[in-house]
């Protein structure tokens, strides 16, 4: 609980320092003339008028305008895995921008991953298989930047994996039996939990965009499994707890559709 | 934007996901990484809870095993078969004995490459029959000594404190009660084997024969009460009167200790004083059975139940005359 509490200290002491960092750098361009920077922030947004089609009506349906579709990856698993020789992990990221207001989120990924101790024989566990995550997330950031965002949301994850762990067996000498090394294999375990998501979106250049914050997970089903569930593809590194904070840096590619409007679109002529 | 700003921005954003990826997620090796196939027993008065019942039994065992000693905590380490999913116990008091089968299931407890993985039993259950369905508490029989046995926590860990199994004793609350000391007797006919009425002119304790007698007689009975006096044996006289004033007088000596776990025949509760293992003595020889064909009332002696009780149909001593 405490490293828990320690990193969400660290990591928002970090993030509100970038942020900080990042509108400081954003007014500073402002008054030392920096064009291209203020430019960068403000090309995208279109406000008055709304375009008309050929009717005079304003483009795009009352709600549902699709400005843009993000892909991308998140970092983590990545950086994990060619920092961890036993770990092979990535994810595909993919959200629709619905004006600038909801994002529609879906996350697929694999994970191989296999923990053991070099020096002795009696721990090696391995997990191996996939999840996938859905949801929603609302931006507070939608009138006042196209390009940033603070965005909350709800996501539905499912994981399914295998799992196997060469183990200690103490035996009982009362009953004369030895201790032994025994191996066991879980398949098609199936797990799902619920996140509640806060995260930053920045973007580094022109539609890139680096997007990382904080799931808040919560078991939702977690059956008995005859080895303890370790780790699990999207939910990482499982301990006893029901629900535990995990943390993303995914980087995010934006591909736009429409136009993004911060200002409230007109209404429809009469 | 200038590179430099870009390469700024670029190194703020990586900041917390190097942070993360730096602060070691570490787990401490605790109990339950510590291997343990020993379940903990401890045993309870039904009664007071407050206290483990420091009641010695005369052997514990797993069945099929040897002797499993107590701990200094009174409580005891019951050793389950890792290779089985089943495992056996019988505990043995003076007078009195009771078996439990213990049933669980195995898991794999994962921790990391510290503390590694262990299999560790769990779901523990129990049952009064072999093969039995487990179940986190069972009441025993009326007269059995556990009154119920309780899962108390269904995981085995590396701790000789934590309890898994709690076995309970109805204890006789000693102001309310106190063991039988009347030993029952009943005459039978020796051809019909039937219980038969007899009347002797007194029944008395050999060496209080001037004192008031047992019985006189003045009724019949088939089964009488003999109170017990001493610590381990009593003889009982049985006398006829002629006519003439001639005293006929035959002996029954018995021998017992006091120190007996009999479970009341009323009640069902335990008493740990009670009087057992009840034999005839018959010139310096114990035994369950004694013929004496010239015995001037009785001519064979029969132990019938050991343990001295309340129940009337189960004497402990059959007379046959």
């Amino acid at each position: 609980m405490l490293s828990y509490l320690s990193k969400i200290l660290t990591i928002t002491l970090c993030l509100l320092g970038g942020t900080l960092t990042l509108y400081a750098q954003n007014e500073a361009g402002e008054v030392a003339s920096d064009s291209s920077e203020y430019a960068q922030d403000t090309t995208g947004i279109i406000k008055e008028p709304w375009p008309l089609n050929k009717n005079g009506e304003p483009k795009g349906s009352q709600f549902l305008v699709l400005s843009g579709m993000r892909l991308g990856t998140d970092m983590r698993p990545l950086v994990q895995s060619m920092a961890e020789s036993n770990m092979s992990a990535y994810t595909l990221y993919a959200d629709l921008m619905i004006r600038n207001d909801f994002f529609i989120t879906g996350e697929y990924g694999r994970m191989d991953r296999t923990v053991e101790n070099p020096d002795a024989d009696f721990f090696r566990y391995r997990s191996n298989g996939s999840f996938y995550r859905f949801g929603v997330e609302y931006n507070v950031m939608k009138r006042s930047s196209i390009d940033n965002a603070l965005s909350f949301g709800f996501k539905y994850a499912n994981s399914t994996f295998d799992q196997s762990a060469d183990y200690y067996s103490s035996g009982n000498g009362y009953w004369d039996e030895g201790a032994t090394l025994k191996h066991l294999t879980e398949k098609n375990v199936n797990v799902d939990w619920y996140e509640i998501t806060v995260s930053i979106k920045v973007v580094l250049i022109k539609n890139l965009t680096a997007d990382f914050g904080f799931a808040y997970v919560i078991k939702k089903d977690f059956p008995a499994t005859a080895i303890t569930k370790a780790h699990i593809p999207g939910w990482y590194h499982n301990k006893d707890d029901r629900s535990r904070i995990n943390f993303q840096y995914r980087l995010l590619y934006r591909i736009p559709f429409w136009p993004i409007y911060t200002e409230p679109r007109i209404k429809k002529k009469q | 934007m200038n590179l430099m700003k870009l390469i700024k921005r670029g190194l703020w954003s990586l900041i917390p996901l190097s942070i993360f990826l730096a602060t070691p997620s570490c787990r401490d090796c605790d109990a339950y990484s510590n291997p343990s196939s020993y379940a903990v027993g401890a045993f309870y008065d039904k009664n007071d809870y407050s206290t483990v019942l420091d009641q010695d039994f005369e052997f514990v065992n797993g069945i099929g095993g040897s002797e499993i000693t107590k701990m200094g905590n009174g409580k005891y380490l019951l050793p389950l078969k890792v290779t089985a999913r089943e495992t056996g116990f019988s505990f043995v008091m003076p007078g009195m004995a009771d078996t439990t089968y213990i049933s669980y299931e195995t898991s794999v407890e994962v921790n990391g490459p510290d503390c590694g993985a262990y299999e560790q039993i769990t779901n523990l259950k129990v049952s009064p029959t072999e093969g039995g369905v487990g179940q986190d508490t069972y009441v025993g029989e009326f007269g059995a000594l556990f009154d119920s046995v309780t899962i108390a926590w269904p995981t085995v860990i590396a701790d000789t404190i934590t309890e898994n199994i709690r076995f309970v004793i109805d204890v006789c609350n000693s102001e309310d009660k106190s063991a039988s000391k009347n030993l029952i007797v009943t005459y039978f006919d020796l051809v019909t084997g039937n219980p038969r009425e007899e009347v002797f002119s007194s029944i008395f304790v050999k060496g209080k024969e001037f004192e008031d007698p047992i019985y006189d007689g003045s009724d019949r009975f088939s089964t009488i009460y003999l109170p017990l006096e001493g610590s381990d044996s009593t003889t009982f006289v049985f006398r006829r009167q002629s006519g003439e004033g001639v005293n006929t007088d035959q002996e029954l000596k018995v021998v017992f200790n006091t120190a007996t776990t009999i479970s009341d025949d009323e009640t069902g509760c335990i008493f740990f004083d009670g009087v057992g293992d009840v034999l005839l003595d018959s010139a310096g020889t114990t035994g369950k059975e004694f013929n004496y064909p010239a015995g001037p009332h009785f001519k064979k002696m029969q132990i019938d139940r050991t343990t001295v009780n309340t129940n009337p149909n189960i004497p402990n001593v059959k007379l046959f005359i």
